[in-house]
């Protein structure tokens, strides 16, 4: 064994004896029941007692020694211990003598004991004198260390102040640990800006030394961070107690929250009671708009509002999938405030646009800026995208109903101020009724009294009021009689023009009924003219019994009144014959026109219906005048025939058309009797003719 | 020219002439009463029913095809039938029996007296009112009963003349098999 090495195990010892004292005063003695220095006597003690057997019984070391660490903690270190030399302590070692034998004991134990020592340093931290085994687990060496470190400040600061005391000179109070304020202090002093600090204390700043002074402030660095780790310890601790309050807090208001949105869908019945599994349906789709406000009274409209955007949002969620982003996630709680916002900020924005649209909105295109857009953030702004377009449409749809409702006022009012002029007119009239109590007595003979007139007492008065009726009459049909020529030549052109189109017939009928009122009108005029002739005649048979009664008087003569005016029946077809005439004229040429067309029915029927259709109309409308005509006048009108026209035109025309069928074949099969009959052209026929008929056929 | 051609042929006698004139007839025939129900289908609806075009179409139709039929087969008593070929024969009843079909498709409610007056119609039928703005119904419905009761009749007489024939050739065949 060398110098060195012996030195080194009477270190260890001195070690051991050391770690017996500082276990004794060590309050974090958590390796109290590992004793290493009694371990290492209890070793020694059994090498020793190994020898000794050994000796007794001749052993001769061929195997493999079995060293144990007695009292180790460390089986399980990361760094094994070096294994003893295999050569040093070999037991196979055939040329090992037996004077060796002693020898080799001693540098096995040597060896031992140096593998002891390296482990022990490897797998400890000294402190002053202190020796504290490395924590596998954790830094709570670390912490040992510290609170050594500590420890032996106290301990030296303690010393020192027992030293100054011995030595006669007065405590410093600046020289406080604990104290963070002396600290402050003993930091300026060391800037030495302080300068009443230098000349309160300037004794024990002399007593003191410089290395004293050093170690001062050391321990009060020491102390500082001590402290300081000390108080983030404590923060740290509270910040872990809060977080894990609010975590739980929190896992208790979510579930809360969620125990509530289900039974709220229970309630609603949006998924089955019966299974644990969330299923949602669909809700319905709220009716359109139209449909909606149809026969809404403005008192509910806001209630089906609500319902509206309730239902409308509902649907939306479903069919973009939200829902269970809905349920789970906080995260929507946040959105929907923020759209709340947004809808009430949109709601102010809502206006009624002028026609056309709000152009510059319009052009402005949408800024989309801010952090990761997500799934509701893209289905918000859909929704809002479509909700915005919708109530565009609305709103176009609102202003072209303001504009359209104010011609509709302005017909309003015009319809109000015509009426206040009927309402005039029949005040006027209803003062021609007499009145009730007049004539009659009783309510009873009221109603039958309102409706007959003041005047009818009085024809003469009434004949004076109806005049300027009549005349009004009578210059109009004076205006229409004296057009009749004009109008019966453009229906003429007319006719004409629609020859051979697609039309005819539906000119054909308009132009009958044109027809068919110049005939009435005509008749009529005559009619009302001998008619009038005839009550002339009658007043002037009257007026001439009166005038013979008063002859003495003079009187009054009819001179020159009706002058111009046909005065016999010969005077008025005089008067209307050329009228008449034209008017016949016009229908001899619709007579012919409904000829024409009755021939082509078959044709009319199968290609134009519709023609055929308007042909028959215009036949019919002179007979339907007709008997109108007869039940007003009891006679007829000038174009009676029309139907029976039509009616034997028809009846000729199928005649004439099956008829035409055979003769037809009668004539083709005379011409080929009167072929036959002749023998040359019989042949020739058959020879030449025939085969390329046949030929002809064929291809 | 062709049609005329291709109906030459060399070996026509009187009989064939006859024969093809028949024919021709009953295809002229047959040719109208099938636009019977087209004027009931479509065209009669495009006139009033008051005026009846159905029913004075098929009195015309029903008048004309048995006056000629009539005509060339030699009268009532049917004098020219002998001379007809079994295939005319067989054209003729055929052609009444599908006439009296299209007549009861198309007026289904149309009750044809059986019994008339044979020679009632033999000139043309008045089918109008006196002042011809009407349309005698019951005329048209009398005509045409008589009309059919012609083509009835001949249809009678066709048909004896075929069983007749047909027996003929059965016995001479049969003759000519037992000899």
């Amino acid at each position: 064994m060398s110098d060195d090495e012996k030195s080194q195990n009477n270190g260890d010892n001195v070690e051991t004896n050391a770690d017996d004292e500082v276990q004794v005063e060590n309050p974090f003695d958590m390796d109290a029941g590992m004793d290493f220095g009694a371990a290492e006597k209890r070793r020694q003690r059994a090498i020793r007692k190994q020898k000794q057997k050994e000796a007794e019984q001749g052993f001769v070391m061929d195997g493999d020694v079995q060293v144990r660490k007695i009292g180790s903690l460390f089986d399980d270190d990361p760094l094994p211990p070096p294994r003893p030399n295999r050569k040093s302590i070999s037991a196979g070692d055939a040329d090992i003598d037996q004077e060796d034998k002693g020898a080799t004991a001693e540098e096995m134990l040597q060896t031992m004991n140096e593998m002891n020592d390296r482990d022990r340093e490897r797998n400890t931290v000294r402190v002053g004198d202190k020796v504290i085994t490395k924590w596998p687990y954790d830094d709570y060496h670390t912490v040992q260390k510290e609170y050594w470190e500590h420890a032996l400040e106290r301990e030296e600061q303690a010393k020192l102040k027992r030293q100054q005391r011995q030595d006669g000179s007065e405590s410093d109070s600046s020289v406080s640990v604990s104290s963070s304020e002396g600290e402050d202090d003993e930091d300026f002093s060391l800037s030495g800006s302080d300068s009443s600090e230098s000349s309160s204390s300037s004794d024990s700043s002399r007593s003191e030394t410089s290395a004293e002074r050093l170690e001062r402030k050391e321990a009060a660095r020491r102390e500082r961070k001590r402290l300081e780790r000390k108080a983030r310890r404590k923060a740290e601790k509270k910040r872990s107690k809060r977080l894990n309050r609010d975590t739980e807090k929190e896992q208790e208001r979510r579930r809360k929250l969620r125990q509530k949105a289900l039974e709220e869908e229970r309630a609603a019945g949006l998924h089955d009671l019966k299974s644990d599994i969330m299923v949602f349906v669909r809700p319905q789709d709220p009716p359109e708009i139209k449909q909606a406000v149809a026969g809404l009274p403005l008192t509910e409209f806001e209630s089906v509002a609500k319902e509206r955007a309730i239902a409308v949002a509902s649907t939306w969620l479903f069919d973009a999938g939200l829902v269970q982003e809905l349920m789970q996630t906080k995260k929507v709680n946040d959105k929907e405030e923020d759209m709340l916002e947004n809808g009430k900020k949109k709601k102010v924005e809502i206006k009624i646009l002028p026609l056309g649209g709000d152009k510059k909105n319009k052009d402005q295109p949408e800024k989309q800026s801010g952090p990761k857009r997500t799934k509701m953030d893209i289905e918000i702004e859909k929704l809002e995208k479509s909700t915005r377009a919708q109530l565009d449409a609305i709103n176009v749809r609102l202003n072209n109903g303001v504009a359209s409702s104010g011609h509709e006022v302005q017909e309003l009012v015009n319809s109000v101020v015509s009426t206040k002029g009927e309402l005039v007119k029949l005040r006027e009239t209803s003062s021609m009724l007499s009145n009730a109590g007049d004539t009659l007595d009783g309510v009873s003979g009221a109603a039958a009294t309102q409706t007959t007139f003041a005047i009818n007492k009085y024809p003469h008065l009434k004949y004076a009021i109806n005049a300027r009726r009549n005349l009004q009459k009578c210059f109009r049909e004076l205006a229409f009689f004296s057009e009749i020529p004009v109008k019966c030549a453009d229906l003429k052109d007319e006719l004409q023009q629609a020859e051979w189109s697609e039309d005819e017939m539906m000119v054909i009928r308009d132009v009958c009924k044109e027809h068919v009122q110049l005939d009435i009108f005509l008749k009529e005029a005559e009619a009302g003219m001998k008619r009038q002739q005839e009550a002339d005649e009658d007043d002037d048979d009257d007026d001439e019994k009166r005038r013979r009664r008063a002859s003495v008087g003079g009187g009054f003569k009819r001179t020159g009144f009706d002058v111009g005016l046909p005065h016999n029946n010969d005077e008025v077809d005089r008067f209307l014959k050329d009228h008449v005439q034209i008017v016949l004229e016009l229908g001899e040429e619709i007579r012919q026109k409904i000829r024409y067309g009755i021939g082509t029915s078959f044709d009319l029927a199968f290609n134009n219906p519709a023609n055929m259709v308007a042909l028959v109309e215009g036949v019919e409308i002179y007979e339907t005048a007709n008997r109108e005509y007869q039940a007003v006048h009891g006679g007829a009108v000038g174009f009676t025939g029309m139907r029976a026209l039509a009616l034997a035109e028809l009846y000729e025309d199928m005649e004439a058309r099956c008829m035409e069928v055979f003769d037809n074949l009668a004539d083709t099969v005379r011409v080929i009797l009167s072929l036959c009959s002749c023998v040359f052209v019989r042949k020739v026929v058959l020879t030449f003719l025939v085969p390329i008929c046949n030929a002809d056929r064929r291809d | 020219m062709c049609r005329f051609a291709t109906q030459i042929d060399e070996t026509d006698t009187d009989d064939e002439h006859l024969n093809k004139l028949f024919t021709a007839i009953l295809r002229g025939a047959n040719e109208l009463s099938a636009e019977i129900t087209f004027v009931s289908e479509s065209m009669a609806s495009c006139f009033p029913s008051f005026w009846a075009v159905d029913i004075i179409w098929s009195s015309c139709v029903a008048h004309l095809c048995s006056e000629q039929i009539l005509t060339n087969m030699g009268g009532i008593e049917g004098e020219n039938l002998p001379n007809l070929g079994m295939p005319q024969l067989l054209d003729l009843v055929a052609w009444v029996e599908n006439f009296f079909e299209v007549i009861e498709e198309n007026f289904p409610d149309l009750d044809i007296p059986t019994a008339t007056e044979p020679r009632k119609f033999k000139s043309k039928p008045t089918l109008l009112s006196e002042d011809h703005t009407n349309i005698e119904i019951q005329q048209a419905i009398d005509s045409l009963a008589w009309a059919s009761n012609i083509l009835w009749d001949a249809h009678g007489l066709g048909m004896e003349e075929f069983l007749f024939r047909t027996e003929k050739q059965a016995v001479e065949l049969l003759e000519r098999f037992y000899k």
